[in-house]
């Protein structure tokens, strides 16, 4: 008996082991030395370097470098939340109607979600420079004139448009999900009484997608502070740095300035912003869940 | 009956509007590919001065040239090779780690999960220089398949959180009558639970092969030399020497978008289902 438990156990090691060794290889080990370098002085190539304690931190909080990709990438984070979820619940609600071509409509929505972002962003670097100027010179709208890619000002919004056509298809989807779960005798039973569009918006159907407006906010400000590969390719991050985001600053500090430490510390920044947005969010959404329910 | 006319009405009027909306909408989400089929299939010359309209002759002939240059059958390849390997393994590791921790007697191997799951919250750029570091000590840079173990990795926490999820809410009666004739964990794992997994496999496998396929910059810090390139990687550098000719890129892009749309048109009903369920799960 022991004999079998053993072989069993030996099993069961077996069957866990891949999975544990690759995760410590891939993920933990690098984040290990990722709070390592970011300690150290380290350019990413050479075999010394010095420790350095908490310098790397004390820089980059003075840092301009660092601040203005910080500040765009909140801004940035905060604009496509809103747009995301505001877009994606509307299109939801309005594609959960009888109207014609609605499975149409839904496919169309979602397709540019399955599209690499860098492929989205050289059309959108193409669709802002060319098309949009020529309808800015046609219909004399002044800021559409000149390419808005190469103003300081609308850099950054260009990025955010981008990202809403990429995945606003993406979050109604999972809206959708969460509208198909509400019974609709609910509805029924607010038209019966007489109630407004927006009473059944507000008493029905918010409170009862709270699940799928949880993971939607969470989701759309973590993948936000993620972005690299669109606004790679649409802006570069330029003009100057108006529209880098911190994702694009570790790479240029940790490869094209060879700052390794100096880009593990930004990394270790965006890694614990995420941890704490993501917990805060989670803290009041599944409050308003659990408000909702009862 | 005054009433419910009244209704009625006002129901078919709001139909209209909502109708009128997504007519507008639709434009907005078709125009990026208009526009990309138009210029496409422009002279040089004619992209250049009106990328707006419909094109006067249609040259089919840059999407040979831009696939010749491209050499688009070793990108495609490459990155069929990189998503199908990653797939696998991570479905296949994640799935076998997750049935044991989920259905597990010992009590404290609830925290082992917790130890993978925490890895959710990781992002790529944390460690950026470190990745590179570990995969050029062990010899996986400019390597496919390496590129591909690295992935699973990367992907093993959301998987096993997926896969310990559902594996726990499968009755342990299922499972039963095979110990009791005597079948290993490695036997019922394999015969009976992973058949069960099916749903939640089909949407690991479409978010991790959206991610996979379409990522940029890990294959990009990854795969130096040509042949390697994935079709990402080979649309950068097609911008890159010839990002000018509006045309020919746009062949380009139009090309690398292909296998994509063939795919979601033939697997829409799954695709759809996957991420919502996913998202319902998370």
């Amino acid at each position: 008996m022991t004999n079998k438990n053993n072989r069993e156990m030996l099993i069961a090691s077996a069957m866990v082991l891949p999975a544990l060794i690759l995760y410590l290889i891939f993920q933990i080990w690098p984040l290990l030395g990722g709070f390592y370098y970011s300690l150290t002085d380290w350019d990413g190539i050479a075999r010394v370097y010095n420790f350095i304690g908490l310098d790397n931190y004390k820089t980059l909080f003075q840092d301009e470098n660092v601040l203005i990709p910080l500040k765009n990438s909140c801004v940035f984070a905060f604009f496509s939340m809103i747009l995301l979820n505001v877009l994606g619940l509307a299109f939801a609600i309005g594609l959960d109607r009888e109207i014609k071509g609605k499975n149409f409509l839904r496919a169309l929505m979602f397709l540019p979600a399955m599209l690499s972002p860098l492929i989205v962003g050289y059309i959108f670097s193409f669709i802002f420079s060319e098309p949009l100027s020529a309808l800015g010179d046609a219909l004399n709208i002044e800021i559409l004139k000149n390419n808005l890619l190469g103003s300081q000002q609308w850099s950054l919004a260009c990025c955010i448009i981008g990202v809403t056509w990429r995945m606003t298809g993406w979050y109604m989807v999972v809206y959708l999900a969460g509208l198909q779960t509400i019974p609709s005798e609910l509805f029924e039973a607010a038209d019966i009484d007489g109630a407004s569009v927006w009473k059944k918006f507000k008493n029905i159907t918010f409170p009862l997608i709270a699940p799928a407006y949880t993971i939607n906010m969470v989701l759309s400000v973590e993948r936000a502070f993620k972005e690299y590969d669109m606004v790679f390719s649409l802006t570069g991050g330029g003009p100057g740095n108006s529209s880098e985001l911190l994702a694009l600053t570790i790479y240029n500090e940790s490869f094209a300035n060879h700052r390794g430490g100096y880009g593990s510390a930004i990394g270790i920044i965006l890694f614990t912003m995420i941890v704490l947005v993501t917990f805060i969010q989670m803290k009041f959404l599944r409050e308003r869940e659990a408000n909702a329910r009862s | 009956m005054q009433d419910l006319k009244k209704a009625k009405n006002y129901k078919t009027r709001n139909n209209m509007i909502a109708f009128v909306i997504m007519i507008i909408v639709t434009f907005i989400f078709v125009y990026p590919f208009l526009i990309m089929l138009f210029v496409s299939l422009k002279s040089a010359r004619e992209a250049l001065i009106s990328p707006n309209t419909f094109p006067k002759e249609i040259k089919l002939s840059n999407y040979v040239e831009a696939w010749k240059i491209m050499n688009f059958q070793q990108p495609f390849l490459n990155s069929v090779i990189i998503t199908a390997l990653a797939d696998m393994g991570v479905v296949i590791f994640s799935s076998m780690a997750a049935f044991i921790l989920a259905k597990s007697k010992n009590k404290k191997s609830i925290y082992l999960y917790y130890f993978f799951v925490a890895g959710i919250m990781i992002p790529f750029y944390t460690s950026l220089v470190p990745i590179v570091k570990i995969m050029t000590q062990l010899n996986l840079n400019n390597s496919r398949i390496g590129l591909s173990i690295a992935y699973v990795g990367k992907a093993m926490p959301m998987a096993l959180f997926f896969y310990f999820g559902f594996v726990q809410s499968v009755p342990n009666s299922i499972m039963e009558s095979a110990y009791i004739d005597g079948a290993n964990k490695w036997t019922i794992y394999w015969k009976i639970m992973f058949p069960i997994l099916k749903p939640i496999t089909t949407t690991i496998i479409i978010l991790d092969t959206l991610w996979f396929w379409n990522d940029f910059l890990f294959p990009n810090l990854m795969l130096t030399s040509r042949a390697k390139r994935t079709i990402p990687l080979s649309q950068y550098f097609f911008y890159g020497e010839y990002g000018t000719r509006w045309e020919l890129a746009f062949a380009a892009y139009a090309i690398a978008m292909v296998p994509v749309i063939i795919l979601y048109i033939f697997g829409q009903k799954n695709i759809i289902k996957g991420i919502s369920a996913g998202a319902v799960k998370g």
